[in-house]
C-alpha cells in the first residue's frame, strides 16, 4: 500500500497496489481456482443437476408459497413469499428442519416495495445438494403451514 | 420459540390501535429485517395511562409487542423504563440470537418514546 510511511507524513504505492492493504486472499483464490476447476471439469453433471433441483425446488416451493420471478428459471435460486407467514418466521421453522435461507429483502428494498412485499425467504441450492435436502425443504414449508395457517 | 402463548399473542394482539393525542410517541424499526413499531402512549401523573402500537413484521415482534402492551397501563414511567430484556425475552424460551433483536423491539420503541417525553417535561 505504501511507499514511504513517517510520523509527518505517508506517501503510497502505484495502482492498484495503493488500495491493497495486508495479505491478499490467497487462501481464497486458491479455493476460486479449484471451484472453477471442479466445475469445468463435471460442467455437463453440474448443469443438469441444476437443471432438477431447479424444477423439484421450484415444485416444491410453488405448493406452499408464491414464487417470486420468472416462471422458467435457470438457476435453482428461488424468492418466494408464505402468505401469512413472515420472511424470518419462515426462515425460523425452516432451521429447525436443517435448512438455511435468507429472509429478508436481500439488499433490494426498491424492489420489494414495487411488489408491495414486505420480506421474502430466499433457497439457494447447488449440485452438491440432495434429494433428503429438498425433502426437509417440503417438510419444514409444511409445518409453516400448521403454525402459521 | 413459537409456543402456544406466543402464536396466541401474534394471532390475537393486545394493545393494538392509535391514541387520537398520544403524549408520547414513537416509531421504530429493525432495517435487517423490517420489523417496524409505532407507538402512543397517554400519560398522567408520571403513569401510562393507555397504551397503543401498531407494529408490523414478524411473529416474534408482534407476540413480544402484545405481551409488553398487556401491561403497561397503569405503569409507573419509572418502572417502564427499567423493564428489563429478561422479562421480555422469557416468554420465548430457547430464542435464537437472530431473533432477539425482534422481540426487544417494541420495549425499545416504548423507552424511547418515554425518554424523549422526559426530556420535553424535566
Amino acid at each position: 500500500m505504501i511507499q514511504n510511511v513517517t510520523v509527518a507524513q505517508s506517501t503510497w504505492a502505484g495502482l492498484p497496489q495503493r488500495f491493497e492493504a495486508g495479505t491478499p486472499n490467497v487462501a481464497g483464490a486458491v479455493g476460486l481456482a479449484a471451484a472453477l476447476e471442479y466445475y469445468t471439469t463435471h460442467r455437463k453433471e453440474a448443469l443438469k443437476r441444476e437443471q432438477e433441483l431447479t424444477l423439484a425446488a421450484d415444485a416444491i416451493i410453488r405448493r406452499y408459497a408464491r414464487v417470486i420471478g420468472p416462471a422458467k428459471r435457470s438457476a435453482p435460486i428461488i424468492s418466494f413469499i408464505v402468505p401469512g407467514a413472515h420472511a424470518h418466521d419462515v426462515a425460523q421453522l425452516l432451521d429447525s428442519y436443517g435448512v438455511c435461507v435468507r429472509a429478508g429483502h436481500h439488499c433490494c428494498q426498491p424492489l420489494h416495495d414495487a411488489l408491495s412485499v414486505e420480506a421474502s425467504v430466499r433457497v439457494s441450492l447447488a449440485l452438491y445438494n440432495t434429494n433428503e435436502d429438498l425433502i426437509k425443504l417440503e417438510q419444514g414449508l409444511a409445518q409453516v403451514r400448521k403454525v402459521f395457517g | 420459540m413459537y409456543s402456544d402463548g406466543v402464536l396466541e399473542h401474534y394471532r390475537m394482539p393486545r394493545g393494538r390501535g392509535t391514541l387520537p393525542h398520544p403524549d408520547a410517541q414513537m416509531t421504530d424499526t429493525n432495517p435487517l429485517c423490517g420489523d417496524s413499531i409505532t407507538v402512543h402512549l397517554a400519560i398522567e401523573n408520571g403513569v401510562i395511562a393507555q397504551a397503543r402500537h401498531q407494529a408490523s413484521g414478524c411473529a416474534v415482534s408482534q407476540a413480544a409487542a402484545s405481551m409488553l402492551f398487556e401491561r403497561l397501563e397503569g405503569m409507573p414511567i419509572a418502572d417502564a423504563l427499567t423493564l428489563s430484556r429478561e422479562g421480555v425475552l422469557e416468554p420465548f424460551g430457547q430464542i435464537s440470537l437472530a431473533r432477539v433483536k425482534c422481540a426487544l423491539l417494541p420495549l425499545a420503541a416504548v423507552k424511547k418514546a418515554l425518554v424523549v417525553w422526559e426530556a420535553r417535561h424535566a
